[in-house]
């Protein structure tokens, strides 16, 4: 829009001004720096914020909303800027495990002391108003997400997101959790919100140089904390809210990933973050399992079907409270339940799922099958019908193509490493153990001798000898 | 592995992606970069021989681990690491074993004997102290304890 060159008229405008600017703001920074560390400000904050803010007056930094926004968009560059530097500073020089950790604690001084000067700004300044207090904290990740977008865009080679992962990180803890939230107790979930959207627009399909830190944020044990266990956050918070968000960075994360994992491009970058996102979920598996067994519909539609160790991690999923039948033990064929083979047939239902395994070519079939696997999880309603749906279409198919590739889809996700979900294991034993499947006399079970050893390997861990 | 959907087109956003991944690649953060600055013990990660052990042993974050440790590691480490869950197992085990805190000497004391004097306000004796700078433990004879100066915060 507008005349040519007009960016750049904007752009040396801008520039002239922040060279006033920029004087100020780092003799400013330097002066909070310096009193920031003192043992008073330590013990009394708010006076350390009091004479600052004094001092931020008399340079007239505070004079609008514009010149607030400057005046904290030259304090990110700054912050930055100091930290590339020595980081870079240390690249060059011979590689000492030491020095690496003087240069990053002297950049942590510089960056902490930013943070704290936010943080406290957010907290005590004369604002009464809750809805000041969250503008400013928009107002502040808006100006860092904005310095980052464009730093990833500039420097390119040499982006480099440690200062802003700290940043980041930091007031998050800062402005989270017990200790520190008494003066945004009522705000705490607008808190969570506005760091749900910068994280949002700094997700890794945008800023892929970011994405190793925008993990390590996500995945961090106080965000995992304040946002899935509500650790801290009083009754202010609807933990649906916080869970949902949480679920969407995730998803953001797997959307970036999808792509080279279906590829199996795996270079070593994925490799890398692949093993982060086990990790993350791993985490999530062992202590709030409810949020996968809720949403996995959701993680499942992201996840490509080829990754088959993360989908079993989503699906192996099961409420804390419940106690797993023995998969060897448990008989899927009750009489009392109502939910069996024979009740499925003759159903509409049915003859949907049976027109679409043998209308479908191969590949079709497969991610139909894929679809039903998906559902086989902790006994439940729907572990049980889908369960029954496999064993219907494999006893009731006269085309083994349809029971290869029943097997197929079962067998592949139980090769895998553990864990495996249980409607899974039962749906497999049954198939095996029941003699009405007849399932060692289909020809694909011998198709090759390795393929055969498989089997009975798999067999013989799901079935312990003495129940077979 | 297969790729049971075909793979994708990688076009060139795919391509820019990748590339600017593999450049992060060359400056994953450090455990420390989401940490609380450590003064005195900052971590300083290096290879370490396999048959070194890689992880503390299970369950040292407890305070029955704490009350195993002598009272020299545990004022290391109430001193060295500050502003720690560690250095707070570390004060609960020394309350523990009837040390007691001065806020105003920064220091821990425990009774060599009991109490000459006991008053509401103070109690005098002689008493066993960890110096800090020197690092060892001394006597003191004739020591005036104020309670005023007696850290007695429950902390949980």
């Amino acid at each position: 829009v507008g005349m040519p060159g007009m960016d750049s008229v904007i752009h040396s405008i801008s520039r002239s001004e922040d060279g006033e600017m920029t004087g100020k703001v780092e003799m400013i920074l330097r002066e909070w720096i310096g009193l920031c560390y003192t043992p008073m400000a330590q013990r009394q904050p708010q006076e350390a914020l009091a004479n600052m803010i004094a001092v931020m007056h008399e340079h007239g930094v505070l004079a609008s909303d514009d010149k607030i926004t400057q005046f904290f968009r030259l304090c990110v560059e700054m912050c930055v800027d100091v930290s590339v530097k020595l980081l870079k500073s240390e690249q060059q020089g011979a590689p000492s495990f030491h020095q690496a950790t003087i240069v990053r604690q002297r950049c942590y001084y510089t960056l902490d002391a930013f943070v704290k000067l936010m943080a406290l700004m957010i907290k005590h300044s004369d604002m009464s108003q809750a809805a000041n207090k969250i503008n400013l904290l928009k107002k502040l990740l808006n100006i860092v997400v904005g310095v980052l977008h464009m730093d990833h865009e500039v420097r390119r080679n040499d982006f480099n997101a440690m200062p802003y992962h700290r940043i980041l990180i930091s007031l998050f803890n800062e402005l989270t959790g017990p200790d520190h939230g008494a003066a945004l107790e009522q705000i705490a979930w607008s808190v969570l919100e506005a760091f749900g959207q910068a994280l949002y627009s700094l997700q890794p399909k945008r800023v892929p140089g970011f994405a190793f830190a925008w993990l390590d944020i996500v995945g961090h044990r106080n965000v995992i904390g304040r946002l899935l266990a509500n650790t801290g956050l009083g009754e202010t918070v609807d933990p649906a809210k916080t869970q949902a968000t949480f679920t969407q960075l995730i998803t953001f994360h797997f959307k970036f990933l999808a792509p080279f994992l279906r590829n199996i491009q795996i270079s070593k970058s994925i490799a890398v973050l692949y093993k982060g996102t086990l990790r993350v979920l791993l985490v999530i598996l062992h202590d709030l399992p409810e949020l996968l067994c809720e949403y996995h519909y959701v993680f499942c539609d992201m996840i490509p079907p080829n990754c088959v160790q993360l989908r079993n991690l989503v699906l192996s999923a099961y409420p804390r409270n419940m106690r797993l039948p023995d998969p060897a033990i448990h008989c899927l064929h009750e009489r009392h339940q109502r939910i069996s083979i024979y009740t499925i047939a003759h159903t509409a239902y049915m003859d949907i799922f049976q027109n679409l395994a043998v209308q479908l070519c191969t590949e079709g079939r497969y991610l139909l099958f894929n679809g039903i696997a998906n559902q086989l999880r902790y006994p439940n309603a729907h572990t049980h019908y889908f369960s029954c749906v496999f064993l219907f279409l494999f006893l009731n198919s006269n085309c083994d193509a349809i029971q290869e590739q029943i097997t197929r889809i079962l067998f592949e996700r139980l090769v895998a490493l553990r864990p495996h979900p249980w409607g899974l294991l039962i749906t497999f034993i049954e198939l095996i153990k029941n003699p009405i499947y007849n399932f060692w006399k289909y020809e694909f079970t011998r198709c090759a001798p390795e393929i055969e050893r498989l089997f009975q390997n798999v067999a013989n861990t799901c079935v312990p000898a003495s129940a077979q | 592995g297969a790729s049971p959907l075909g793979r994708m087109p990688m076009t060139s956003e795919y391509e820019s992606q990748l590339n600017a991944l593999e450049l992060a690649l060359t400056r994953t953060p450090l455990p420390m970069d989401s940490e609380r600055p450590r003064t005195y013990l900052p971590k300083i990660p290096c290879p370490c021989s396999p048959y070194y052990p890689q992880t503390p042993p299970a369950n040292s974050d407890t305070l029955e681990y704490y009350l195993r440790l002598s009272p020299e590691t545990l004022f290391f480490i109430f001193y060295y690491m500050e502003g720690t869950r560690a250095q707070l197992l570390a004060a609960k085990a020394l309350k523990k074993l009837s040390w007691r805190f001065h806020t105003k000497y920064l220091t821990w004391f425990q009774r060599h004997e009991e109490p000459k004097h006991i008053t509401d306000d103070y109690e005098q004796g002689t008493y066993v102290y960890f110096d800090f700078e020197k690092w060892s433990q001394r006597k003191k004879e004739a020591f005036t304890f104020e309670y005023r100066y007696l850290e007695d915060k429950d902390f949980e």
